[in-house]
């Protein structure tokens, strides 16, 4: 059990903590995860219902599957799956449509989307390193960084992508391409 | 209605009599019940509580007597009651359990309710463990539990059965400053065999032995009833009801003292001995 | 990329003025993210950004209302099924609570309704459709539940029940009736069940409620458990006399006794109307102190 005062738990002491039903441990967790994701959340939604809604369900949803974690990952990145995805969770029980202008993908990638994700993650991360991948970025259309931003940076899969940003998940998988390519192109 | 008049209550189980013309006032502030194990405390309790009926006698709570439906119903709604041993669903969390009560009590919005039961165990320092089921809990636990519970609503009437049974000292003075934080406006009622508790937190104590009253007054009253009783020597003293070796090594008697004997101040508890000491030997309080 | 964090150990800090940039939508998308990846490993950084937080006081409020808002989640009970179905058809929080806190209603009884029901009806269609077993033992189904939904030797909190406004017979009417609506339409199905019923194979249900009438009065005066009792002994005490007196085969004889008849199922529908007469002139018996349902401990 903790107590006011007792030291520093680190978060999968307090996770576990969390797990046997100590709510000091959640807010203890809450006040250390909520900020930054809620400056997370917020820079992919513009709505503070959606965003606040988002937020309550993860913490609801860290008490009562805290005991899911598996310790692969650090508690940050744990959270932030659930919290991204109850996020577009909101949305499609606030039947968001896309914000994002749809763009017409041409082209049909024969790889699972899987491939697609693990390969442009490679990309980036081999070069993120070398500085100028962040003007590669940024040059992007809005509309590939956006697709970039969800499944690279988010580690959303392509049918979570298309529901963040609502549009067809075979757009998504279109956007991609081009944007690996592009990427590859301003890098090379 | 912080006020209860206990009037000639007697009360027999089968038949054996538990309590015996039992007369006193509980008014505004803390007033400890204290005795020994079996001495009718908890039957007191539960009569004051409403819980019991008296088979002979009369208790008032302020003006209203618990004689019709509407008034009986008044007088629940402002009084709050832990038994020493509650009875719990064990797979009841601590805020399951605590709601509960809260529903019985009539908080009937959910809203309100909670923020009550949150209020309750905040006041017994049970954040921690809310959401644990109650079979999980120590002792001590258990009985913070049971007083959050006769918190809920602020009662003006608060019926505790020994409430510091199972506690570790930490425990103990955190329930003693809850207690005197409630106000000089609630009557309070501390079923106890602990003097400790009555010398921390009581105005007003009532001693009870065998289902009588034994004692009615003010802890320094039933402490000066053992004034020039209670004297210090270096061994064993022939006139002593109860000796007991002190803290400094030396004999501690209460009785009567041979002359010249060394008096000292007397405390509570030595007055509480004194009284039950008494009845061992076969003599009779006045 | 001056102040911005790389991958690997967090062995460097993102500058404060990184974070507060961040903190307000700012950041082109490429830096975001690289915060974004270092936020997730460097609990440094996320305390720094959290004290940001803390010092814009809107922000700040309006993430303690959330947090509240979670802990009301959170420490809403645990209904479960029955639950669910119970609020579902409009009944309030409270009540539900109150009506599932039935020792009866656990899943337990539940299961037991089941297994007499299922022995009673195996025993019906062994015998071809007789179901002289059936018609005996279903009206005692909810005598069982209705004992059990009250009182000192049945309900773990009954002092606490007792010392509280929530008047105990309505807590024990409020269970009474969610111990009937689960175990009458159980008991009609399983008579249905029978070949060759028809209205025949109900007609234990008037009877049932007569007992639970006279249960209902007889709590008045002594604790549910021992009016139910009482009231299922004069059931079974009944049939045994029909049973021994019987010419010729005794299953028939119970089949044609007396509760079964027209004028039986009348009286025992009066029976009932009666009991909960009686209840409802004598209910503030049942909800004053020292009433015989609390037994001494």
């Amino acid at each position: 059990m903790i107590r006011e005062g007792d030291g520093e738990w680190t978060d999968e002491e307090l996770l576990a903590a969390v797990a046997d039903g100590d709510r000091l441990a959640l807010r203890r967790l809450y006040e250390r995860h909520a900020p930054w994701l809620r400056i997370r959340l917020q820079r992919r939604c513009a709505d503070p219902t959606i965003v606040h809604d988002a937020i309550q369900d993860t913490f609801v949803a860290v008490w009562r599957s805290a005991d899911r974690y598996q310790g692969s990952g650090s508690v940050a990145a744990w959270i932030w799956g659930i919290g991204v995805r109850r996020l577009i969770g909101q949305f499609r029980r606030n039947a968001r449509v896309g914000t994002l202008p749809l763009f017409d993908g041409t082209g049909v990638d024969t790889r699972r989307p899987d491939d697609i994700l693990a390969s442009a993650e490679e990309l980036v991360l081999e070069r993120v390193e070398h500085g100028n991948l962040a003007g590669a970025i940024n040059g992007l259309s809005p509309e590939l960084r956006a697709v970039v931003q969800a499944t690279v940076l988010d580690g959303l899969t392509t049918r979570e992508a298309s529901r963040l940003l609502g549009i067809p998940p075979g757009t998504v998988k279109t956007r991609m391409m081009r944007a690996r390519r592009e990427l590859r192109t301003a890098l090379t | 209605m912080a006020m209860v008049d206990v009037d000639a209550v007697s009360k027999r189980f089968g038949r054996t009599p538990v309590l015996d013309a039992v007369s006193m006032r509980v008014g505004p502030g803390v007033t400890g019940m204290l005795g020994p194990n079996g001495a009718g405390k908890t039957t007191l309790l539960r009569i004051m509580a409403t819980v019991l009926a008296p088979d002979s006698g009369t208790v008032r709570f302020g003006d209203r007597s618990p004689t019709s439906a509407d008034a009986l119903h008044a007088i629940r709604r402002d009084l709050g009651y832990a038994p020493q041993e509650p009875g719990f669903y064990p797979d009841f969390t601590v805020f399951e359990f605590i709601d509960y009560v809260a529903i019985l009590k009539e908080l009937d919005d959910r809203r309100a309710r909670h923020d009550e039961v949150r209020r309750v165990i905040g006041l017994v320092g049970l954040d921690e463990v809310a959401h644990r089921p109650i079979r999980k809990l120590s002792g001590g636990m258990r009985r913070r539990t049971a007083v959050a519970q006769a918190l809920l609503g602020s009662p003006s009437v608060l019926l505790l059965d020994e409430p510091t049974a199972g506690l570790d000292p930490e425990q103990r003075l955190r329930f003693r400053s809850l207690l005197s934080e409630r106000g000089d406006d609630r009557a309070v009622v501390l079923a106890t065999h602990q003097t400790e508790d009555v010398t921390a937190l009581c105005q007003h104590v009532v001693v009870i032995d065998h289902g009588s009253v034994r004692f009615d007054g003010s802890p320094p009253a039933l402490a000066e009833a053992a004034r020039g009783r209670v004297w210090v020597s270096d061994g064993p003293e022939p006139g002593a009801v109860l000796t007991w070796i002190d803290g400094t090594g030396r004999h501690r008697h209460i009785g009567d003292p041979p002359s010249g004997a060394t008096l000292v101040d007397p405390t509570l508890e030595d007055g509480y001995l004194l009284l039950m000491g008494r009845d061992s030997r076969g003599e009779r309080a006045a | 990329m001056d102040g911005l964090p790389r991958t690997g150990p967090p062995n460097w800090h993102a500058s404060t003025a990184v974070l507060e940039d961040y903190s307000r939508c700012g950041l082109d998308v490429a830096r975001a993210a690289s915060v974004e990846q270092h936020l997730l490993t460097c609990a440094s950084c996320r305390d720094q950004l959290a004290r940001l937080v803390a010092a814009d006081g809107a922000a700040a409020r309006e993430l303690d209302e959330l947090w509240i808002d979670v802990v009301d989640i959170i420490d809403r009970p645990r209904v479960g099924v029955a639950g669910r179905l119970i609020a579902g058809v409009g009944v309030p929080d409270h009540i539900t609570r109150v009506v599932l806190a039935t020792p009866a209603l656990r899943l337990s009884w539940i299961v037991s309704i089941l297994l007499v029901l299922a022995f009673a009806v195996g025993a019906a269609l062994r015998t071809g459709g007789n179901d002289a077993l059936l018609l005996a033992v279903a009206p005692l189904i909810p005598l069982a539940g209705i004992g059990s939904a009250y009182g000192a030797g049945v309900d773990p909190m009954h002092e606490l029940v007792r010392a509280a406004p929530l008047p105990g017979s309505r807590i024990f009417l409020l269970r009474s009736i969610a111990v009937l609506v689960t175990a009458v339409p159980l008991t009609v199905a399983a008579s249905l069940l029978v070949p060759g019923g028809g209205p025949a194979a109900v007609a234990w249900l008037l009877p049932s409620i007569g007992l639970v009438g006279a249960t209902l009065a007889l709590s008045t005066w002594c604790s549910p458990r021992t009016a139910a009792a009482t009231a299922a002994s004069g059931w079974l005490a009944g049939l045994a006399v029909v049973w021994l007196r019987a010419a010729g085969s005794p299953t028939s004889a119970i089949l044609a006794a007396f509760p079964f008849r027209p004028a039986g199922q009348a009286l025992f529908a009066a029976l009932g109307g009666i009991g909960a007469l009686v209840f409802s002139l004598r209910f503030a018996r049942f909800d004053a102190p020292g009433g015989r349902q609390v037994e001494v401990r």
